[in-house]
């Protein structure tokens, strides 16, 4: 007994039609019958281009460009079109054969309906379209700061000078104070552009992925900062053969933030000590890295502020800083695909924690 | 002493750092003619007596500060016809500029410039740079000298490699 496979094609999820080689339809399953909104009677016999309705670029397919046609002039067909599909606008993939049935030349054709998946690409598309716009229109955004937010600071900084030097005999100790204190402002906000500029940097930077050698290169910022204050004694321990994988200018970056904040907020520390190192975590190839100090710590009760972009948990007076660092810190390792976080006790110092998944994350 | 014969040539459009430049150098002692051209148009005018020099007496620089960021006519393009012109091709051309972004930097190198100096905002450091610019280009560097070829014709050939 032949299994009945009229009925098994009737299951069928895609849209199936067997034709003639005048393009007529033999047979087709329930689902052509719906996708084309047609009743069973008037479907059989009658020509597959009037029951399936193609379109490219908005002009109707016909004649040898549909694929009733096609699918006899080249055997073997596949192809993308728009198509009315019982009244609305959709996208199908046809695919068709063509082949000898029963003594007869015939051809079956499947329709796909990739309408949902067409838009979604579509809209994908038009996303990363507007991606790319915005991120030009940074690029020229930063640069034009870069340039026109100095030129009127410049001003205000050389001509107070100017007013300090040229006339400094007229002017009362008050009133060259306040001139100092110009200075200071336009100064103060030249390192706030700075900084925003680098923060938006690390946003724009595409990463260039290598091994770095995380030990090596937290040894010669130390090196740097040491000779940077040669009056500080400090111990810093750093263990060998700590190996990552990431953007050697950003981890650059990174490191030099989280080890001359330590360093920084050392300074009043008596037996200065600062530590990096890797600790096991649950993900195994994957450490937590961190980096140690017993210097002035936080409050762990405002820690949320801490990586916020000019958020400080110090006053200026008792350290310098923009508290742009660790937002500029947490950007870079986010961007590897890693976390950040921080713990640490007001007076006995603070460790910064994070992770670089071992294989190329996300930018 | 620098040679006050030794004339340069400021590219700069913005009148407050005009002033403050003027001012550096009064003040670093560098006594030098300066030339000012607001806009690169009127620097490539000048140094190739086109326009209005065509008619109006213009003194080879010994040295020219070019800014980037210029009407008209972009430092970069100034740069880049100073370097295409027998007239100037040698000319020390230092690029005096707010930017820091490495596009420019890049750039300018490519394009010839001798020399890349940030406008800082903070005025003393802007002298510091200013007094090490004059001691330098006008004191130590040895620049270019003219001489005729063959037809008579006055170009600029080094006599002796600068550093």
């Amino acid at each position: 007994m032949e299994p009945n496979v009229g009925a098994a094609v009737g299951l069928v999820r895609d849209a199936l039609a067997w034709i003639d080689d005048a393009g007529r339809i033999v047979w087709c399953n329930p689902a052509f019958e719906t996708m084309v909104g047609a009743d069973p009677p008037s479907v059989f016999g009658a020509p597959l281009s009037e029951m399936l309705h193609l379109l490219r670029d908005g002009q109707p397919v016909s004649g040898d460009e549909h694929p009733a046609r096609r699918v006899f002039l080249e055997a073997d067909i596949d192809g993308v079109y728009e198509a009315i599909l019982g009244g609305r606008h959709g996208v199908v993939e046809v695919f068709g054969r063509r082949g000898m049935i029963e003594h007869e030349s015939a051809a079956v054709l499947v329709v796909h309906d990739i309408t949902e998946a067409a838009r979604a690409s579509a809209e994908l598309e038009q996303l990363n379209a507007k991606l790319e716009a915005t991120n030009a229109e940074l690029e020229a955004f930063s640069y034009s700061v870069s340039h026109d937010l100095r030129t009127p600071l410049r001003a205000i900084d050389g001509f107070s000078q100017a007013l300090l030097e040229d006339y400094a005999d007229v002017l009362k100790d008050e009133g060259k104070n306040y001139l100092v204190r110009i200075r200071a402002a336009a100064q103060a906000m030249g390192r706030l552009i700075d900084d925003l500029l680098r923060l938006s940097r690390v946003t724009r930077t595409e990463l260039a992925w290598t091994d770095v050698d995380l030990s090596a290169m937290c040894r010669s910022i130390a090196t740097e900062l040491a000779t940077s204050t040669p009056t500080r004694q400090v111990a810093v321990v750093i263990p060998d053969g700590l190996v990552v994988r990431g953007d050697e200018r950003l981890l650059r970056q990174t490191m030099q933030n989280l080890l001359g904040n330590a360093w920084k907020f050392t300074t009043n520390t008596p037996h200065a000590q600062i530590e990096v190192g890797a600790m096991p975590s649950s993900v195994p190839g994957a450490p937590v890295y961190f980096v140690h100090d017993n210097g002035a710590g936080f409050d762990m009760a405002r820690a949320e502020k801490l990586f916020g972009a000019f958020q400080r948990l110090h006053t200026s007076e008792e350290f310098p800083g923009t508290g742009i660092g660790l937002a500029i810190a947490r950007r870079i390792v986010h961007r590897h695909g890693g976390r950040i976080w921080a713990e640490a006790e007001r007076g006995k110092g603070a460790t910064f924690y994070f992770t670089l998944p071992s294989d190329q994350g996300s930018s | 002493m620098p040679d006050p014969t030794k004339l340069i040539l400021l590219v700069e459009d913005n009148p407050d750092d005009v002033d403050l430049t003027l001012r550096a150098f009064r003040k670093n002692n560098i006594l030098n003619e300066v030339v000012v051209a607001r806009d690169g148009q009127l620097a490539l005018d000048y140094l190739l007596g086109t326009g209005d020099y065509a008619t109006k007496p213009h003194p080879p620089p010994v040295l020219v500060l070019l800014d980037l960021k210029l009407p008209r006519v972009s430092g970069l393009e100034v740069l880049q016809q100073i370097r295409a012109s027998e007239l100037t091709h040698l000319l020390p051309v230092v690029v005096l500029t707010s930017s820091i972004e490495d596009q420019d930097l890049v750039r300018s190198y490519e394009l010839g410039a001798n020399s890349y100096v940030h406008k800082p905002v903070d005025f003393s450091a802007f002298m510091e740079a200013t007094r090490e610019l004059g001691l330098y280009w006008l004191m130590l560097n040895v620049p270019p000298k003219p001489v005729p070829n063959e037809k008579g014709v006055v170009t600029r050939c080094p006599t002796t490699s600068p550093s």
